[in-house]
């Protein structure tokens, strides 16, 4: 009976600098669909989410023997597919909107009833760009404000103010939805 | 001691009370609503579907891959075949400086032959120089608003390998000059100018 081990993430990494093309498709399986679905939700487009992670991974191998492993190569990969995705938006203007700091004081409020998930990912795909790829890295992805400002290229008061804009717009769409 | 503090307990026992303004139990709950809000958010964002990319995207990223190995084998040898034509030429340049600045004591009876080669002039015509460079300069020009992909690795490596080509372009352009139109330099220099083309787009795709 043949038993394969699964390569730990460092083995992987090893195997894909010295270009083995297994352990390249290894890395891009792990990671495809939290990736795709990443690209799908910043972009809102399926066609051009396509479009980033081909772009993202082709950057990724390319440039693996870079990776210092300061931290995960998973982080690693994140903020490559988001550049990228980023890079495919940027050229439109994406945050417009001045920071109104009287705003953020505001409290959105989302009530006690459970969310639908489904209506929660159609309200998000409709965002306007700027607000869904802020909504999408902090509230689904984790990131901090300083984090996506640098990633972005933008203050940390625009990242704010884009999700509050983001919040409120979609609280707006959910109670369209009946929530 | 106290006296008659049974007087002061009565009195604070029958102080009044007050009932309060009517919407405060609504701001309660609206601060409670928002406090409890983003785990209503957070369980809907933790219920978002994933979804899976085509097949297609694997065999579009395998498919550069694949070039890139190709290229980086190709390239390799160009250069290295590169790297020799320029030592030639630089040679060339240094026998020749020898030689005019002692020719002066050469002897009646020493003589010098030559030969002489014809070059095509499409060789010459189909140079693209002028366009390489400019497209070079639109690059860095993009490097200064888009800083991220020029500080990559691969960018870098691209950028001084097209540096070295350019070098040994410009030396084997003096060689030319000194020796007139030689086959073998004119048909290097070409392919210096090709090799520079081909990394120029990948510059390119890399900035994109």
């Amino acid at each position: 009976m043949t038993h394969q081990l699964r390569m730990t993430e460092a083995e992987l990494v090893a195997a894909c600098k010295r270009n083995d093309r297994t352990a390249q498709r290894e890395l891009y399986d792990r990671y495809k669909k939290a990736m795709f679905t990443l690209a799908y939700r910043t972009t809102g487009d399926f066609a051009v989410a396509e479009d980033v992670l081909q772009e993202a991974f082709v950057k990724i191998f390319r440039n693996l023997k870079s990776f210092r492993a300061e931290s995960t190569v998973g982080a690693w990969i994140k903020t490559i597919v988001v550049r990228t995705a980023y890079s495919k938006l940027r050229k439109k203007k994406l945050f417009t909107e001045s920071l109104e700091n009287q705003h953020l004081e505001q409290q959105v409020d989302w009530g006690h009833q459970k969310l639908d998930a489904e209506y929660l990912e159609q309200a998000i795909a409709a965002l306007p760009e700027g607000y869904r790829m802020v909504f999408t890295l902090i509230e689904v992805e984790g990131y901090a404000h300083k984090e996506v400002a640098e990633m972005l290229d933008i203050s940390v008061g625009t990242s704010k103010s884009q999700l509050f804009h983001a919040k409120k717009r979609l609280r707006e769409s959910l109670r369209e939805y009946g929530y | 001691m106290e006296k008659n503090k049974d007087n002061l307990r009565d009195a604070l026992n029958n102080l009044p009370e007050y009932e309060p303004q009517g919407d405060l139990w609504a701001n309660i709950e609206g601060k409670l609503n928002a406090a409890e809000s983003p785990k209503v958010l957070a369980d809907a964002v933790a219920n978002l579907p994933e979804y899976e990319p085509p097949v297609r995207v694997w065999e579009a990223v395998e498919r550069v891959l694949a070039a890139d190995a190709e290229a980086a084998r190709g390239s390799g040898l160009s250069v290295l075949r590169v790297r020799k034509w320029a030592a030639a030429a630089a040679i060339l340049l240094l026998v020749g400086a020898f030689y005019f600045s002692s020719r002066n004591v050469l002897t009646g009876g020493e003589s010098i032959e030559y030969a002489e080669e014809i070059i095509e002039d499409d060789l010459l015509k189909k140079n693209n120089t002028a366009e390489d460079d400019e497209a070079f300069a639109e690059i860095l020009a993009m490097c200064e608003m888009q800083s991220f992909a020029c500080t990559q690795p691969v960018f870098q490596s691209l950028k001084n390998e097209l540096e070295e080509l350019t070098a040994a372009r410009d030396m084997l352009r003096e060689a030319l000059a000194e020796y007139d139109a030689n086959a073998d330099l004119m048909m290097e220099l070409k392919e210096i100018e090709m090799l520079r083309t081909d990394l120029l787009k990948q510059l390119a795709a890399e900035v994109a």
